[in-house]
């Protein structure tokens, strides 16, 4: 079963994306993978404190996306290939990168600033 | 459902409810938030009918009789059991009144809140008591449960725990109408909020609608209050040149 | 029967003050009686004159009207009955207090709950008290009209009893 345990909620965007993105992140790291079991709504919702309407949107969302497939009755499972996984990370990236970039443009800074930047902190 | 239509109240002079129509379907947890003052609990009361009012108030269609009154339960700030009785013959007193009781939730919630069931409620400390209050209207078996700022006096862990454990045990029937002033606590735990000022109502939202907006539910109340966030500058730039 | 009577009870309330109360009252009732037993005796007693030894009935002395002798002797059971009907204000007001139990009294899916609960008692102490005075008015009338001999009894002792209450 899914462990919740290195989740928190911020402040600043919606739950249940923040809950999305918690569980993308895990399949990227690996700490989630094919068939693994989600937490049932009402357990996860007691769990976090949250709504379970949140929880459900979060839910369906997955479910959308491919990532997760409910069964009627049963726990709701993870579902992955090395397709998605890799999608999966291609989006992560470009999003956290972009996070950055206008981050680093707010500063003020150039893009040859930044790149020196990189190539400075990475050790 | 528990339908309000153009609900008034009028004490002396003043207007406690003014013209209020409120829908509360089932299944949903909804806070009702508002100034001292505001209503909350003449709204509560109205629908328990604890005092009269003008306009027409429904449970499940039917006026609100001893009928169905029972499928209302209502947890209180100012408290309502009986101080010389200890747990378990509230337990009792309550079963013996309300067929639905559920005995797995009233031992199961005393535990977990590690309250004891021999001694008199009025040994307890006040967020003992508040707990117990919410035990027992959880505990009834009714179909909406009405508690009026039930956590004045609980630190902050226990009313964390408690919203986890209602979140729990709620059954997809089960409505919660829940007044409070902790609105940032309870954000994430309610999926509706509603608004009382003046006796009336002045907001009325679903929170994944502010959700999606992007925003938050403290600064839906202030908008809808109009709530100036230089009020308390201004307030300051005045006196300081007064005594400058 | 035992259900009832549960269903009069009012939960957790201290019914020692009211039971104590209703003891007390009964008591100095009780003890206001033998003073009627005493003015009953003394003024029987009255009607016969000692010739030596032995006692001898005046025929001519009229024995005092009942309702006299009686007099304010039994009102202590009236007065009992009505401090007993305070205990219903007294019990209202225990639901109001510390905690709101009125609350979950008024929420009750039974009617007449807190009717019951606050009232039946107090009224049957007080139906008590109004039962032990009749009983015992009509005792005393019994054995005045009987114990005193006929020739001293003045006619219309019972509606005398009614002419002084109104």
């Amino acid at each position: 079963m899914i462990s919740f345990d290195g989740f928190t909620i911020e402040d600043g965007s919606p739950i249940y994306l923040q809950i999305i993105l918690y569980i993308k992140r895990c399949i990227i790291a690996g700490t989630i993978v094919d068939g693994d079991e989600l937490p049932s709504r009402r357990v996860l919702s007691a769990l976090l404190g949250v709504n379970p309407n949140t929880i459900q949107k979060a839910y369906r969302l997955l479910e959308d996306e491919g990532l997760i497939q409910s069964h009627s009755g049963a726990k709701s499972c993870v579902v992955l290939d090395s397709r998605t996984l890799q999608r999966l990370r291609a989006e992560l990236l470009e999003s956290d990168i972009k996070n950055i970039i206008s981050a680093m443009k707010q500063t003020g800074l150039e893009k040859e600033e930044v790149i020196s930047l990189i190539k400075k902190y990475w050790e | 459902m528990i339908e309000l239509k153009n609900v008034t109240k009028a004490y002396s002079g003043k207007t406690a409810l003014d013209n209020v129509s409120l829908t509360l379907p089932r299944g949903e947890i909804v806070g009702l938030f508002g100034e001292n003052g505001a209503g909350k609990t003449t709204l509560m009361k109205s629908i328990l009918g604890f005092i009269k009012y003008n306009g027409e108030i429904t449970l499940d269609g039917q006026p609100v009789t001893t009928a169905n009154i029972s499928k209302i339960s209502f947890a209180t700030s100012e408290h309502s059991f009986f101080p010389n009785l200890n747990a378990e013959l509230h337990r009792d007193f309550y079963r013996h009144h309300f067929p639905t009781f559920s005995d797995k939730r009233f031992y199961g919630l005393m535990e977990f809140f590690d309250l004891p069931l021999k001694k008199p409620l009025r040994s307890f400390s006040t967020g003992q008591k508040n707990q117990f209050e919410v035990i027992m209207a959880l505990s009834q078996g009714a179909d909406y449960i009405l508690m009026d700022e039930p956590f004045a006096g609980n630190d902050v862990f226990n009313r964390e725990d408690f919203y986890k454990v209602l979140l729990g045990i709620l059954e997809p029937h089960e409505t919660v109408l829940l007044s409070t002033h902790l609105i940032e606590e309870v954000s994430g735990f309610i999926g509706r909020a509603v608004l009382i000022h003046s006796g009336q109502i002045v907001g009325d939202v679903d929170v994944a609608d502010l959700e999606e907006q992007g925003t938050s539910l403290i600064d839906y109340i202030k908008q809808t209050y109009n709530y100036r966030a230089d009020r308390v500058s201004r307030a300051l730039s005045i006196l300081t040149d007064e005594e400058g | 029967m035992k259900n009832k009577f549960r269903n009069c009870i009012l939960p957790g309330y201290n019914y020692e003050g009211e039971k104590t109360t209703f003891i007390v009252m009964m008591i100095l009732s009780g003890f206001c009686c033998l003073i009627y037993d005493y003015r009953y005796s003394t003024a029987r007693n009255r009607l016969y004159d000692w010739n030596g030894k032995e006692k001898v009935l005046n025929v001519h002395a009229a024995m005092p009207d009942f309702a006299d002798l009686l007099g304010w002797t039994l009102w202590g059971f009236l007065i009992s009955a009505g401090i007993m009907l305070i205990y219903i204000g007294v019990r209202y007001n225990y639901l109001h207090q510390e905690s709101k139990s009125i609350y979950l009294m008024r929420r009750l899916p039974s009617k007449g709950e807190i009717f019951r609960r606050c009232s039946v008692i107090p009224l049957a102490e007080a139906l008590i008290f109004v039962l032990c005075w009749l009983v015992l008015l009509l005792l005393f009338f019994a054995i005045y009209m009987i114990s005193t001999p006929d020739e001293c009894l003045t006619p219309g002792q019972w509606s005398k009893i009614w002419e002084v209450r109104l």
